[in-house]
Protein backbone atom coordinates (compact mmCIF):
# COMPACT_ATOMS: atom_id res chain seq x y z
CA UNK A 1 0.00 0.00 0.00
CA UNK A 2 1.46 3.40 -0.95
CA UNK A 3 1.78 6.28 1.50
CA UNK A 4 -1.08 8.08 -0.22
CA UNK A 5 -3.32 5.01 0.04
CA UNK A 6 -2.55 4.67 3.76
CA UNK A 7 -3.19 8.37 4.42
CA UNK A 8 -6.37 8.29 2.34
CA UNK A 9 -7.61 5.28 4.32
CA UNK A 10 -7.07 7.04 7.65
CA UNK A 11 -8.75 10.20 6.36
CA UNK A 12 -11.70 8.21 5.05
CA UNK A 13 -12.04 6.45 8.43
CA UNK A 14 -12.16 9.83 10.17
CA UNK A 15 -14.31 11.88 7.84
CA UNK A 16 -17.47 11.69 5.83
CA UNK A 17 -15.61 12.19 2.57
CA UNK A 18 -15.79 9.47 -0.05
CA UNK A 19 -12.25 8.04 -0.47
CA UNK A 20 -12.65 8.46 -4.23
CA UNK A 21 -12.89 12.22 -3.69
CA UNK A 22 -9.59 12.40 -1.79
CA UNK A 23 -6.56 13.36 -3.85
CA UNK A 24 -3.11 14.74 -2.98
CA UNK A 25 -4.50 18.19 -3.83
CA UNK A 26 -7.40 17.93 -1.36
CA UNK A 27 -7.11 20.70 1.21
CA UNK A 28 -7.03 19.60 4.84
CA UNK A 29 -9.50 22.29 5.80
CA UNK A 30 -12.01 20.72 3.42
CA UNK A 31 -12.13 17.37 5.22
CA UNK A 32 -14.84 18.43 7.62
CA UNK A 33 -12.64 17.91 10.68
CA UNK A 34 -12.03 20.39 13.46
CA UNK A 35 -8.54 20.90 14.87
CA UNK A 36 -8.88 18.21 17.51
CA UNK A 37 -10.16 15.68 14.99
CA UNK A 38 -7.33 16.64 12.65
CA UNK A 39 -4.70 16.06 15.34
CA UNK A 40 -6.26 12.70 16.24
CA UNK A 41 -6.25 11.77 12.56
CA UNK A 42 -2.57 12.74 12.33
CA UNK A 43 -1.79 10.54 15.34
CA UNK A 44 -3.49 7.65 13.51
CA UNK A 45 -1.53 8.40 10.31
CA UNK A 46 1.70 8.30 12.28
CA UNK A 47 0.69 4.99 13.87
CA UNK A 48 -0.32 3.41 10.59
CA UNK A 49 2.82 4.55 8.81
CA UNK A 50 5.04 3.93 11.86
CA UNK A 51 6.61 7.40 11.78
CA UNK A 52 6.84 10.35 14.12
CA UNK A 53 6.19 13.65 12.36
CA UNK A 54 7.66 16.77 14.00
CA UNK A 55 5.05 19.28 15.17
CA UNK A 56 6.50 21.96 12.88
CA UNK A 57 5.79 19.78 9.87
CA UNK A 58 2.18 19.39 10.99
CA UNK A 59 1.90 23.16 11.11
CA UNK A 60 3.10 23.43 7.52
CA UNK A 61 0.53 21.01 6.12
CA UNK A 62 -2.19 22.38 3.90
CA UNK A 63 -3.07 19.43 1.66
CA UNK A 64 -3.28 15.63 1.76
CA UNK A 65 -0.16 15.63 -0.40
CA UNK A 66 1.67 17.57 2.33
CA UNK A 67 0.75 14.83 4.82
CA UNK A 68 2.14 12.18 2.45
CA UNK A 69 5.35 14.16 1.93
CA UNK A 70 5.84 14.54 5.69
CA UNK A 71 5.32 10.82 6.23
CA UNK A 72 7.78 9.94 3.48
CA UNK A 73 10.32 12.43 4.81
CA UNK A 74 10.11 10.82 8.24
CA UNK A 75 10.49 7.31 6.81
CA UNK A 76 13.91 8.12 5.41
CA UNK B 1 12.86 33.14 11.56
CA UNK B 2 10.18 32.52 8.94
CA UNK B 3 6.62 31.57 9.67
CA UNK B 4 5.90 27.86 9.90
CA UNK B 5 2.84 28.24 7.75
CA UNK B 6 3.23 28.70 4.02
CA UNK B 7 0.88 28.43 1.07
CA UNK B 8 -2.05 28.83 3.41
CA UNK B 9 -4.97 31.17 2.98
CA UNK B 10 -4.46 32.13 6.61
CA UNK B 11 -1.76 34.61 7.62
CA UNK B 12 -0.27 34.71 11.12
CA UNK B 13 1.44 37.84 12.40
CA UNK B 14 2.29 39.80 15.52
CA UNK B 15 0.28 43.01 15.74
CA UNK B 16 0.07 46.09 17.94
CA UNK B 17 -2.72 45.91 20.50
CA UNK B 18 -4.53 48.95 19.09
CA UNK B 19 -4.82 47.43 15.63
CA UNK B 20 -5.99 44.11 17.07
CA UNK B 21 -8.41 45.79 19.47
CA UNK B 22 -10.08 47.71 16.66
CA UNK B 23 -10.75 44.55 14.66
CA UNK B 24 -11.62 42.21 17.51
CA UNK B 25 -14.68 44.14 18.71
CA UNK B 26 -17.24 41.92 16.93
CA UNK B 27 -15.40 38.76 18.04
CA UNK B 28 -14.92 39.37 21.77
CA UNK B 29 -18.65 38.92 22.54
CA UNK B 30 -18.62 35.56 20.72
CA UNK B 31 -15.50 34.56 22.61
CA UNK B 32 -17.04 35.62 25.91
CA UNK B 33 -20.31 33.80 25.19
CA UNK B 34 -18.52 30.58 24.41
CA UNK B 35 -15.89 30.60 27.14
CA UNK B 36 -16.70 32.87 30.03
CA UNK B 37 -18.00 31.54 33.33
CA UNK B 38 -20.50 33.21 35.68
CA UNK B 39 -21.95 35.19 32.79
CA UNK B 40 -24.96 36.22 34.82
CA UNK B 41 -22.69 38.00 37.30
CA UNK B 42 -19.58 39.06 35.37
CA UNK B 43 -20.00 41.03 32.17
CA UNK B 44 -17.45 41.43 29.40
CA UNK B 45 -15.44 44.62 29.83
CA UNK B 46 -12.02 44.66 28.18
CA UNK B 47 -9.69 47.17 29.84
CA UNK B 48 -8.13 48.71 26.75
CA UNK B 49 -6.01 51.16 28.74
CA UNK B 50 -4.39 48.42 30.80
CA UNK B 51 -3.59 46.38 27.70
CA UNK B 52 -2.00 49.46 26.13
CA UNK B 53 0.01 50.02 29.31
CA UNK B 54 1.20 46.41 29.25
CA UNK B 55 2.19 46.79 25.63
CA UNK B 56 4.14 49.93 26.50
CA UNK B 57 5.89 47.96 29.25
CA UNK B 58 6.91 45.31 26.71
CA UNK B 59 4.81 42.61 28.33
CA UNK B 60 2.16 42.02 25.67
CA UNK B 61 2.31 39.44 22.87
CA UNK B 62 -0.49 39.62 20.31
CA UNK B 63 -0.52 37.03 17.52
CA UNK B 64 -3.34 37.23 15.01
CA UNK B 65 -4.79 34.94 12.35
CA UNK B 66 -6.19 36.69 9.32
CA UNK B 67 -7.89 35.38 6.22
CA UNK B 68 -7.79 37.96 3.44
CA UNK B 69 -7.13 40.62 6.10
CA UNK B 70 -10.18 39.59 8.14
CA UNK B 71 -9.36 38.79 11.77
CA UNK B 72 -10.38 35.17 12.37
CA UNK B 73 -8.40 34.21 15.46
CA UNK B 74 -5.79 35.27 17.99
CA UNK B 75 -3.43 34.28 20.76
CA UNK B 76 -2.52 36.84 23.44
CA UNK B 77 0.02 36.35 26.22
CA UNK B 78 1.81 38.31 28.91
CA UNK B 79 5.58 37.93 28.82
CA UNK B 80 7.61 38.51 31.94
CA UNK B 81 9.89 36.73 34.37
CA UNK B 82 8.07 34.44 36.79
CA UNK B 83 7.96 35.94 40.28
CA UNK B 84 9.02 32.60 41.77
CA UNK B 85 11.83 31.95 39.31
CA UNK B 86 13.27 35.35 38.51
CA UNK B 87 16.53 33.93 37.15
CA UNK B 88 14.82 31.41 34.88
CA UNK B 89 14.21 33.78 32.00
CA UNK B 90 11.07 35.07 30.35
CA UNK B 91 7.87 33.13 30.65
CA UNK B 92 4.63 33.50 28.70
CA UNK B 93 1.36 33.48 30.56
CA UNK B 94 -1.40 32.92 28.04
CA UNK B 95 -4.19 35.42 28.42
CA UNK B 96 -6.66 34.47 25.68
CA UNK B 97 -6.91 32.51 22.47
CA UNK B 98 -9.77 32.03 20.06
CA UNK B 99 -10.56 30.95 16.52
CA UNK B 100 -13.87 31.76 14.87
CA UNK B 101 -15.89 28.53 14.72
CA UNK B 102 -16.12 28.53 10.95
CA UNK B 103 -12.31 28.48 10.73
CA UNK B 104 -11.77 25.60 13.18
CA UNK B 105 -10.96 23.25 10.38
CA UNK B 106 -8.05 20.96 9.66
CA UNK B 107 -4.70 22.09 11.02
CA UNK B 108 -5.64 25.69 11.89
CA UNK B 109 -5.81 25.19 15.66
CA UNK B 110 -2.46 23.42 15.71
CA UNK B 111 -1.00 26.11 13.47
CA UNK B 112 -2.09 28.89 15.83
CA UNK B 113 -0.36 27.31 18.82
CA UNK B 114 2.75 26.35 16.86
CA UNK B 115 3.00 29.92 15.54
CA UNK B 116 2.51 31.18 19.09
CA UNK B 117 5.33 28.93 20.26
CA UNK B 118 7.60 30.04 17.43
CA UNK B 119 7.00 33.75 18.03
CA UNK B 120 7.37 33.40 21.80
CA UNK B 121 10.64 31.56 21.32
CA UNK B 122 11.81 34.40 19.07
CA UNK B 123 11.17 36.82 21.94
CA UNK B 124 13.34 34.70 24.21
CA UNK B 125 10.57 33.02 26.16
CA UNK B 126 11.75 29.89 28.00
CA UNK B 127 8.47 28.47 29.19
CA UNK B 128 4.83 29.05 28.40
CA UNK B 129 1.66 28.42 30.37
CA UNK B 130 -1.81 27.97 28.97
CA UNK B 131 -5.09 26.47 30.01
CA UNK B 132 -8.44 25.53 28.58
CA UNK B 133 -11.94 25.43 29.94
CA UNK B 134 -13.39 22.18 31.24
CA UNK B 135 -16.41 22.76 29.01
CA UNK B 136 -14.22 23.24 25.95
CA UNK B 137 -11.40 20.83 26.55
CA UNK B 138 -8.42 21.10 24.18
CA UNK B 139 -6.18 18.78 26.18
CA UNK B 140 -5.68 16.30 23.35
CA UNK B 141 -4.61 19.06 20.99
CA UNK B 142 -2.14 20.55 23.48
CA UNK B 143 -0.65 17.19 24.45
CA UNK B 144 -0.24 16.29 20.79
CA UNK B 145 1.67 19.56 20.39
CA UNK B 146 4.03 18.70 23.21
CA UNK B 147 2.42 20.56 26.14
CA UNK B 148 2.32 18.86 29.54
CA UNK B 149 -0.86 18.59 31.58
CA UNK B 150 0.41 20.09 34.83
CA UNK B 151 -2.31 21.77 36.88
CA UNK B 152 -5.97 21.71 37.76
CA UNK B 153 -7.45 25.10 38.55
CA UNK B 154 -10.68 26.04 40.29
CA UNK B 155 -12.86 29.13 40.46
CA UNK B 156 -15.54 30.22 42.90
CA UNK B 157 -17.73 33.30 42.70
CA UNK B 158 -17.67 34.84 46.18
CA UNK B 159 -19.08 38.30 45.49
Amino acid sequence: MSTFEKVRQVIADNSVIDPADISPETRLDELGMDSLEFIEMMIQVQGMCDVEIPEVEIARMNTVGDVCKAVEMCEV
Amino acid sequence: MRSLVENSTIAYQLEPWAQFFADVQPIFPLHWAELALDQDKIQLGIDNERYLAMEKAGILHVLTMRSEKRLIGYYVAFILPHVHYKEAGLMAFTDIYFVLPEFRKGPTGAQLFLEAERTLKERGVKKAYLSCKVHLDHSRLFEALGWTFSDKSFTKYIG
